[in-house]
């Protein structure tokens, strides 16, 4: 397999009153060909940044690329140098983006179909009318049939699955050979979940698209990725294939949240033997305020001196599978 | 249970709406809904968007007029009570947000959120205020130092347990949890959880917990109530809920929560469709529209909770499902 996506040192950081954070710090990932790549972690750890960074639409007051390159298969040079109308041709041409609320993405003035309909004559140059016909076609394929005058619909008028199957046929109406997807199901209820779940498993074997799914949720993780990237405080903790992570864990961070996990059916059985649900000592920490070395440390159970002192560099624990701490063979 | 702290009878709120919602609709949040909480007991109160949880929660501490049926606090009718007894009786009740940066102050020191409720109802010196201020504190393993600081100086889950020590310095019985650990991160939620075990057993309370979420009540409530679109589908002791479920709403449920396993076998989603709008509920069962084993009499008639086994009841009228 090739890479379709190379991010090597990338590194965002954010000015705030109390001087500059980095959000991303030394963030390397690589997606393959028609695989999906989940990048996982808690709030504040830089999952969504790193998105934003990839598609450069962070706003230049709130943030700037400090470091890296981003390489995507087919593209002259590096995304983070490309100029900006060839970037427009990027975004919602061949990498495509879903996000966790459609409101803030789809356009309450225009139809869903419309808003389908738009990258298609902006990236594919189709006459009107030849996009209205596929925009429809594209709702279809999302789920969103043509018999019940979906794409006539306005944002408003759909509920948040609908809303999110259309944001879907938006970020999918060209083709794209990367879809970009930050907790698209996040907002949703469970069994409207379970929904599009499917739809997103179907629609990348249908179309050998290549998914960055970002979540907090290990078992959507499990559900639909590869490979998976664990981030804490900015940095890429652990990265493998999700079979192997999930069953040999080798960073202490990514073990506790493993075992944090809710199981159904299983709490009940911890309370009836008296047993309290495990945890992860302490919380995150602040970008602004990071332990020296590394920034787990804190709350981990197995840091030493050495710990506290440098950052763990990324080790190699097998052919793909390489994690940031410097006891991971203990583990 | 013979007497049971909060008993619920056909509880129902509509709301009426004032052009926004459009066509004079009542939105239909709770419909004849009816349970009990024991003295000590946890009920879990389960329920996607527009299942009414949060309304029937609201109702029981008569935050929200009910449009109609009966609610009964330690034997008061809680509905019917005059202002003086009922500011009383709150004291006994607390409630505790989903996200208690919301419900916080960002003026007041912990200090002074803390001796809040205290200096309402009256209760106590100044410095016996801050005592049990500082004892509630402790209570949810908060260094005594957080009484001079502020809600932004905490962190999400450290905010949690003060929404929670606000709740407790009324030492009341009966504790409202209403999505308590859905804005946090996972690793913080089962912090929350196990302390608010903890402080459950220690101090007795009965709690009413809510959650959209069938993972998160399951180790805290030793029974749960299952609702759909504003009418209870389910109600089981813990273990019958989770190992035996009956009802075909409930069982979809726990078919769409995903298992951290990469090896397990995708999850289906069993209903199709989406939720109804509560503006406009189905007729006869609310789940008939999204049900894969409904019947015409399911979208005829409204199936009453029915006990299937001792302190387990279903509202469906199939029997004839699948085990």
């Amino acid at each position: 397999m090739a890479a379709l996506l190379d991010i090597a040192g990338l590194r965002t950081e954010f000015a705030t009153r109390a001087g500059p954070i980095l959000p991303v710090n030394d963030v390397s990932l690589s997606v393959q060909v028609g695989e999906t790549l989940a990048l996982v972690g808690e709030s504040g750890c830089g999952k969504s940044v790193t998105a934003l960074s990839i598609l450069r639409l962070l706003p230049r007051r709130v943030g700037r690329i400090a470091a890296g390159s981003i390489r995507l298969q087919g593209i002259d040079g590096d995304l983070l140098t490309l100029p900006e109308d060839r970037m427009r041709h990027v975004r919602g041409g061949a990498i495509g983006m879903i996000f966790q609320e459609p409101a803030t993405c789809l356009n309450p003035l225009l139809t869903v179909g419309e808003q389908v309909a738009e990258p298609l004559r902006i990236h594919r140059n189709l006459s009107h009318a030849a996009a209205a016909r596929e925009a429809v076609a594209t709702l279809a394929s999302v789920g969103l049939p043509g018999e019940d005058h979906q794409a006539g619909r306005y944002p408003h008028e759909l509920s948040g699955g609908m809303r999110q199957r259309a944001m879907i046929a938006v970020a999918l109406a060209c083709h794209p050979r990367l879809l970009i997807a930050d907790e698209p199901t996040t907002a949703l209820d469970v069994t409207i979940q379970a929904q599009i779940m499917e739809l997103l498993r179907a629609l990348q074997r249908e179309l050998g698209m290549a998914m960055l799914f970002i979540t907090h949720n290990f078992a959507l993780v499990a559900d639909l990725a590869h490979r998976m990237a664990v981030m804490y405080a900015g940095r890429i903790v652990e990265h493998g294939p999700v079979a192997e992570v999930f069953s040999r864990p080798r960073h202490p961070y990514t073990h506790g949240l493993l075992a944090c996990m809710p199981r159904l059916g299983q709490a009940h059985r911890l309370r009836a033997g008296n047993q309290a649900l495990p945890t992860i000592a302490g919380s995150v920490p602040r970008l602004g305020a990071l332990p020296a070395g590394c920034s787990f440390a804190p709350r981990c159970t197995l840091a030493t001196d050495a710990c506290r002192h440098d950052t763990p560099p990324l080790t190699t624990v097998s052919a793909d599978h390489a994690v940031r701490c410097l006891r991971w063979a203990e583990l | 249970m013979s007497d049971p702290l909060l008993q619920v009878r056909g509880l129902t709120k509509h709301f009426g709406n004032r052009g926004l919602f459009g066509r004079g609709r009542l939105v239909h949040a709770v419909e004849d809904v009816s349970f009990d909480v024991g003295r000590g007991e946890v009920v879990g109160l389960v329920g996607e968007s527009g299942s009414g949880k949060t309304t029937i929660a609201r109702c029981a501490l008569r935050l929200t007029e009910p449009t109609g049926g009966d609610i009964r606090f330690a034997g008061s009718d809680l509905r019917r009570l005059p202002r003086r007894e009922l500011k009383q009786l709150r004291r006994r009740l607390q409630y505790v947000f989903q996200d208690p940066f919301d419900s916080l102050s960002p003026r007041m020191t912990v200090a002074g959120i803390l001796t809040e409720g205290l200096s309402i109802q009256g209760i106590g010196s100044h410095a016996e205020r801050r005592d049990r201020a500082l004892q509630a504190l402790t209570a949810v393993e908060l260094p005594p130092d957080s009484m001079a600081r502020y809600p932004h100086q905490f962190s999400g889950g450290q905010r949690q347990r003060l929404g929670i020590a606000r709740a407790l310095v009324l030492q009341p019985d009966f504790l409202v949890a209403d999505e308590p650990v859905s804005a946090l991160d996972v690793s913080i939620q089962a912090q929350i959880i196990n302390l608010l075990r903890g402080l459950q057993q220690r101090m007795g309370l009965a709690m009413l917990f809510i959650s959209h979420d069938l993972a998160v009540v399951e180790y805290l409530s030793d029974r749960v109530v299952v609702l759909y679109l504003g009418r209870v589908m389910e109600v089981a002791p813990t273990v019958r809920l989770y190992e035996a479920p009956q009802h075909p709403y409930t069982r979809a449920l726990m078919a769409a929560v995903p298992v951290p396993d990469p090896g397990a076998p995708h999850r289906v989603a069993l209903l199709r469709g989406d939720i109804p709008n509560p503006a406009n509920p189905p007729s006869g069962c609310v789940l008939h529209t999204r049900c894969p084993f409904a019947t015409a009499e399911c979208q005829r008639a409204v199936p009453p909770l029915r006990e299937v086994a001792p302190g387990h009841a279903k509202a469906c009228w199939r029997d004839d499902l699948p085990a």
